[in-house]
C-alpha cells in the first residue's frame, strides 16, 4: 500500500543520504519525531475508522511538527525549554497512546 | 470548544468538568478529520478517503525525519563515547599525577624532617662551638672578662735608693705565678692582659708587660675564687717567695677582694698563629 511504500522510502533516503543535521536543528528533531508520530498514528486511526483524508493528514502533520519545534524554539529562548519540551512529549504521548489503543480495539475487535 | 461535532472519538462525550488528562484522551484524534468527513457526507460524497501522494509525501518525510534522528544519535553516542573515554583517560592521568606528586611530597616531607634534624644538630654543635670558643678566648686572653677576685697593689718601697728596694720584674712574676697557682683564671698587670704569650721583662729601669713599659704602682688584677686566692697564694712558693722580699725590703703590697673586676682582652692580632696550627697533631699526646 501506498502508505507503508512512502515510509520504506523516507526510511531508505534518510539512512542512505544521512544529511548532517545542522547543530542549531539538533534539538529539535526528537520533538519532530515524537509530533510526527502523533500524526501517523491519527491518520492511521482515522483510516481504520474511515474517515481518513489526505489533505487533513499532511496538514496535521506539517502543523504538528512546526508548533512543537515553535514551542520547543520559544522555551529555549525563555531558558525553559526542558520543560516545554516535557510538557509536549506528555500530551503527545498521551494522544499517541489513546490513538494506538484505538487502532488495537479495530485491528482485534476488543 | 467544537462541542458540536459529531464524531467525537470512540472514548465518547467527555464530561462537562473532564480534566485536562480526560481531554487529551477525548481529542487524541484530530477533529478536522470527523469534520472533513461530515461535509463529505453532506455532499452526499460516498467515497472513503484513500490515502493519496501527500500522504505518502508525508510519510517519507516521517521516514527520513526518523532515520536521520536515529542516525544522528548513534554517530552522536559514538562522540559521547570517545569523549566519556578521553575524561576517564584524563581522569586516570590525573590521578596518576596526584599519586606521583603525593609521593613526592611524602619524600620532600621526609628529607624536611631529616634536614631539620641536621640542623638542630648543627645548631648545638654551633653553640658548644661557641661556649668552647669563649671558654678558650678567655683562657688564651682574646676576651674581655668579668668576675670576682684579687685587687693587688705593690709599690716600691719607702725612699727606695737600693734595686732590692725597688719592685722588679721578678716580684711581678713571682705575684703574677703565684696568683695563677692559687686558681686565678685571668690576670692583668696595669691594665695589661695576660696571655700565653705574654712577657714579663725589666727593660732599662722600668718593668715591662708585653713589651709596654710599666709605671709604679702596679695593680696587679686577677679573677679567681676571692675565698680561696689569698691563701693559697700564701701557701705557694712563688707567692712566699714574693712575700719574703716584701717583708725583707719593706715594699709596699695591698691585696684586696674586688667582687667585680673587668678585664679585657687583648687584641686578636696579638693571638694570631702564623707558624703553628693547631688541631689534631700527629705524634702529639
Amino acid at each position: 500500500m501506498i502508505g507503508a511504500l512512502g515510509l520504506a522510502l523516507g526510511v531508505v533516503l534518510g539512512i542512505f543520504l544521512s544529511p548532517d543535521v545542522p547543530f542549531w536543528l539538533e534539538p529539535y528533531l526528537p520533538i519532530a519525531v515524537v509530533a510526527a508520530l502523533d500524526a501517523v498514528f491519527g491518520a492511521l486511526r482515522a483510516f481504520l475508522d474511515g474517515i481518513f483524508d489526505d489533505k487533513v493528514f499532511v496538514i496535521s502533520f506539517v502543523s504538528n511538527v512546526l508548533i512543537a519545534a515553535l514551542i520547543v524554539y520559544l522555551g529555549d529562548q525563555l531558558g525553559v525549554g526542558g520543560q516545554l519540551s516535557t510538557g509536549v512529549i506528555v500530551v503527545l504521548g498521551i494522544r499517541i497512546f489513546s490513538n494506538v489503543a484505538a487502532i488495537r480495539r479495530h485491528l482485534f475487535h476488543a | 470548544m467544537p462541542e458540536s461535532h459529531p464524531h467525537r472519538g470512540p472514548v465518547g462525550t467527555a464530561p462537562p468538568q473532564a480534566s485536562l488528562l480526560d481531554y487529551i484522551t477525548a481529542h487524541s484524534l484530530d477533529e478536522d478529520y470527523a469534520h472533513v468527513a461530515q461535509q463529505r457526507a453532506l455532499r452526499g460524497d460516498s467515497e472513503r478517503g484513500r490515502p493519496g501522494r501527500g500522504a505518502m509525501a508525508a510519510l517519507a518525510l516521517f521516514g527520513a525525519i526518523v532515520a536521520v534522528a536515529g542516525v544522528q544519535t548513534a554517530r552522536t553516542a559514538g562522540v559521547e563515547a570517545q569523549s566519556h573515554d578521553n575524561l576517564v583517560a584524563q581522569i586516570n592521568s590525573g590521578k596518576d599525577v596526584l599519586d606521583s606528586s603525593r609521593e613526592r611530597l611524602a619524600l620532600l616531607e621526609s628529607e624536611l624532617a631529616r634536614a631539620r634534624s641536621d640542623n638542630l644538630e648543627i645548631n648545638v654543635a654551633e653553640g658548644r662551638e661557641q661556649a668552647n670558643e669563649r671558654r678558650l678566648g678567655t683562657v688564651a686572653g682574646g676576651l674581655a672578662v668579668r668576675g670576682p677576685g684579687l685587687r693587688v697593689v705593690v709599690d716600691d718601697a719607702v725612699g727606695a735608693d737600693e734595686d732590692a728596694e725597688y719592685v722588679l720584674d721578678k716580684d711581678i712574676r713571682n705575684i703574677v705565678n703565684g696568683l695563677w697557682a692559687s686558681g686565678a683564671e685571668a690576670i692583668a698587670v696595669n691594665g695589661q692582659r695576660l696571655t700565653p704569650l705574654s712577657a714579663i721583662d725589666f727593660a732599662g729601669s722600668h718593668i715591662t708587660v708585653d713589651y709596654e713599659t710599666l709605671a709604679a704602682p702596679y695593680t696587679v688584677l686577677a679573677i679567681g675564687d676571692p675565698n680561696r686566692m689569698p691563701s693559697r697564694f700564701v701557701e705557694s712558693t712563688t707567692g712566699t717567695a714574693w712575700l719574703n722580699a716584701q717583708q725583707t725590703f719593706g715594699l709596699r703590697f695591698q691585696m684586696d677582694v674586688d667582687e667585680s673586676i673587668t678585664i679585657p682582652g687583648v687584641s686578636p692580632a696579638r693571638l694570631a698563629l702564623r707558624v703553628a696550627t693547631g688541631g689534631e697533631v700527629e705524634g702529639a699526646q
